[in-house]
């Protein structure tokens, strides 16, 4: 099982009989991060790892989980150098296929679809021990895109009919198939593939999404082949709530005009009108509830409510006008965008601080302005560079303990050097050392040279008072040598010389004795210079350890941080101000739309003014104020 | 009156091609890259519009940063000749389902780790993870763990590893490993000192 899991995007570390190299923990160590999705934590332990030398017996795995992640991390230039670095000679077949796979997917990412089939065709799983055949969801959901992209929709749906019904990329892939159907026109099939879609269970929030997006797919396909029965039937399989409800209900309120239900109409587009707030939706249903009241022949109604619609129309072109003008305050939009970005956090705060920077807009109008697919990628990028100007922010406190501790830490260098030097360690070494190699010569004197009564060979063996008295002897003799008559000295000379063999024959006949004495004092010579060195060596460690990041340059750090932030903050600023644009641009859309909508309201007030005015020629002009109006029992 | 239906007729045709156009754009005109929670599908939510090269610049330049600082935060926090760090991995996994760890160094709990489904899958699927790093004299230490979790056929399961570690002046690895044992049907608890 575990091996089939590491197959194709990245390797794992496999089981081995005793403990595993530190290598291969470290990698699994970045594995494990990966797999919780913190792919920078990922990224930043092979890095880590890579710098400690701790890239493994197997490069080529550890190149591709780094490109990988660096991939995912949105680092497209690092992880095609990375996957570039990688050695044909050393790929496995396997190594190969990995490599196909990451580099198939950056293809993707450029929409390079001849590229991207290309590495897809060296891709083979190969079969199971069952003899089916294995796929990688991810494999076929590229290889229907790229079909899609040469226009083979067979390819392409045989290729999503490859992917496990619990894969999110089933979804995606059906959609996408599905409005590559309707974009060809097949109608058909574009309803065929959505159903199936339709029909797939809920694995994640993003399916449900999608589902919902497919359901009005198909209700806006069925009402385009007239088929306003199914479009309904869709429409009321879509929920209560959600982001596609006044969608649906605008669509669900077209498709009953289209059927002459105008009585169902009224009730949806008052529905929407009076849901308050503003959307696409309601927008609409200003001014499609005075029609459908104008075809349930209440056209006073009709007027009261084209005048109410001329009103909204006319607030919210001046709040957006407003608006816009203050979006050009750089502090204020800053606020805006730090509100939008805690809304998933703290939805309640968001909502709080927007209302005060705008008390007629909602969050959604925000988010409709910023709502295409190149503004989202800035405002993903902006809340990045947020988080790492906050994190950049903090690292200065951080380098502060860390030269505290470097601090600390050379003091306690200083402190060993100075044990070495007040306790003499290396002089009461250096007599220790003379201490042992001098008895270690003596007894190799002594096991070379056999007993004789000779001053040098006695003083090998005698002890301190032997030794004096070989001297005193030594020097008696020399004496009698020098200042006796010539007859005295046989006679003194005989004396020193039976007392220099008395002296002999003591050492002599004790001589296994003193070897052994000596033998035990080398011995015990040689432990205390061995716990001398012991000693030396602890405190030279120690000395090493606590030098160990006193050499690191703090000030470098705080340099490389200090153009970081710089670089951040450019780059922040250059998000806000395109974000800044996107907003205006988004506001200058809604109020353009607004204004087609204010016209159509104005000409609807003058044709049912005319109609009412006709209708009653002999009246005077009617009144079309609120209290005047009649009910027309339209309710929700 | 023919003038004004006719305009009621214009405005039903806008109005409609406008909920047209709302729903048609919002379902079928944008085509969304993949994205997916599945941790082995990591491309395809990355598959939109690319990220600008400055910005990728100055995330590789802060990996960098952090990096180096990694490697200053260990070397001064965790010296070498101090160092101790134990490593969990779970090879298959399948008579054992991990709730939580305790590692005791001497006697001494110095770390406890409670494990959430989604770490849990981690280490099923290969991962390992760094469990405790710490600093410790050097000479020999008794570590052991504790796992606790359930076992085959969903039963209480609880038992300890131990190993001897004999800290000298190098760092000092440990690999706790649970494995399942295939002849006896039960998951086994290793403790190990990697080389």
């Amino acid at each position: 099982m575990k091996s089939f899991l590491c197959e194709l995007i990245l390797s794992c570390v496999l089981a081995s009989p005793g403990a595993k190299p530190l290598d291969d923990l470290t990698y699994g160590n970045a594995l494990y991060d990966y797999y919780q999705q913190d792919t920078e934590q990922a990224l930043l332990d092979v890095l880590v790892a890579e710098a400690r030398g701790l890239r493994g017996a197997d490069p080529v795995r550890f190149d591709l989980a780094k490109g990988s992640f660096a991939f995912k991390e949105g680092m497209y230039d690092y992880s095609s150098q990375v996957f570039a670095g990688v050695s044909e000679q050393e790929l496995t077949p396997l190594d190969r296929m990995r490599l196909a796979f990451h580099l198939a997917r950056e293809y993707y990412r450029r929409q390079d679809w001849p590229r991207l089939e290309e590495q897809l065709a060296r891709i083979d799983l190969g079969a199971n021990w069952l003899g089916r055949e294995r796929r990688h969801p991810e494999v076929d959901f590229m290889a229907a895109e790229a079909a899609i992209a040469r226009g083979d929709l067979n390819a392409a749906q045989a290729a999503t009919a490859r992917i496990d019904d619990h894969s999110e990329f089933l979804a995606y892939g059906l959609f996408n198939l599905g409005v590559a159907y309707r974009q060809a026109g097949d109608l058909a099939q574009a309803q065929d593939t959505f159903a199936r879609l339709d029909s797939l269970p809920p694995v994640s929030a993003e399916v449900h999404d999608i589902v919902q997006r497919a359901r009005l797919a198909r209700a806006v396909v069925a009402r385009r082949e007239h088929r306003q029965m199914d479009a309904e039937s869709v429409l009321g399989d879509l929920p209560a709530a959600g982001r596609y409800r006044d969608l649906a209900l605008a669509t669900y309120a077209g498709l009953a005009m289209d059927t002459g239900d105008n009585q169902l109409a009224a009730r949806i587009w008052m529905t929407l009108q009076q849901q308050g707030g503003w959307s696409s939706g309601a927008a609409a249903a200003y001014l499609g509830f005075p029609m459908s009241l104008e075809k349930l022949a209440a056209p006073q109604r009709a007027l009261y409510q084209y005048r109410a619609a001329e009103q909204a129309f006319q607030n919210r072109l001046t709040s957006l006008e407003a608006l816009s003008e203050r979006a050009r305050d750089e502090h204020w939009l800053r606020r805006v965008l730090q509100a939008l970005a805690g809304s998933a956090v703290e939805p309640q705060s968001s909502d709080a601080l927007l209302g005060e920077l705008g008390p007629e807009f909602r969050r959604d109008d925000w988010l409709e302005w910023l709502a295409s697919d190149d503004v989202h990628q800035v405002l993903v990028e902006w809340q990045q560079l947020n988080g790492m100007q906050a994190w950049l922010e903090r690292l200065p406190q951080q380098l502060d303990a860390y030269a505290e501790l470097a601090g600390e830490r050379q003091r306690r260098s200083a402190a060993a050097r100075s044990l070495l030097e007040d306790q003499a360690l290396r002089t009461r070494r250096d007599l220790a050392a003379a201490e042992v190699e001098s008895l270690t010569s003596r007894l190799a004197e002594l096991r070379s040279a056999p007993a004789q009564n000779s001053a040098a060979w006695m003083s090998l063996l005698a002890d301190d008072q032997e030794r004096a008295l070989l001297e005193e002897l030594q020097r008696s003799e020399s004496y009698l040598m020098k200042h006796l008559a010539q007859r005295e000295q046989p006679r003194w000379q005989a004396r020193i010389a039976r007392l220099r063999g008395v002296l002999f024959w003591q050492i002599a006949e004790t001589r296994a004795a003193r070897i052994q004495a000596l033998r035990q004092q080398l011995q015990e010579g040689q432990r205390l210079l061995a716990d001398i060195d012991a000693r030396i060596g602890r405190v030279n460690a120690a000395e090493a350890e606590f030098v160990a990041g006193v050499a690191t340059d703090f000030g470098s750090f705080t340099a490389r941080a200090a153009a970081l932030t710089d670089q951040v903050a450019a780059a922040r600023d250059d998000r806000e101000r395109a974000l800044a644009v996107a907003l205006r641009r988004g506001m200058e859309r809604e109020a353009q739309q607004v204004e087609r909508y204010l016209l159509t309201a104005r000409i609807a007030i003058a044709r049912a003014s005319d109609q009412l005015a006709a209708a009653a020629p002999d009246a005077a002009v009617p009144d079309t104020s609120m209290a005047s109006l009649p009910s027309t029992g339209v309710r929700p | 009156m023919e003038r004004a239906q006719g305009l009621i007729v214009n405005m039903q045709r806008i109005l409609v091609a406008l909920s047209l156009i709302a729903a048609s754009t919002t379902a079928l005109g944008a085509e969304p890259a993949a994205q997916s929670s599945d941790p082995d599908a990591p491309a395809a939510s990355a598959a939109g519009a690319p990220v600008a090269s400055d910005i990728e610049q100055v995330k590789k330049s802060l990996l960098e940063l952090k990096r180096d600082l990694v490697i200053l935060e260990e070397d001064l926090l965790f010296p070498a000749s101090s160092q101790l760090a134990v490593f969990l991995s779970m090879d298959v996994g399948d008579f054992f389902q991990l709730d939580s760890v305790t590692v005791e160094i001497d006697g001494e709990q110095v770390a406890h780790h409670l494990y959430t489904e989604r770490q849990a899958d981690a280490l099923y699927r290969g991962g390992v993870q760094k469990l405790y790093v710490g600093n410790v004299k050097q000479g020999a230490h008794r570590l052991t763990a504790f796992f606790t979790g359930r076992g085959p056929s969903g039963r209480d399961y609880r038992r300890a590893a131990t190993v001897e570690v004999d800290k000298s002046f190098d760092p000092a690895y440990v690999e706790l490993a649970i494995k399942d044992s295939s002849a006896k049907y039960q998951p086994e608890f290793v403790a190990s000192v990697s080389d």
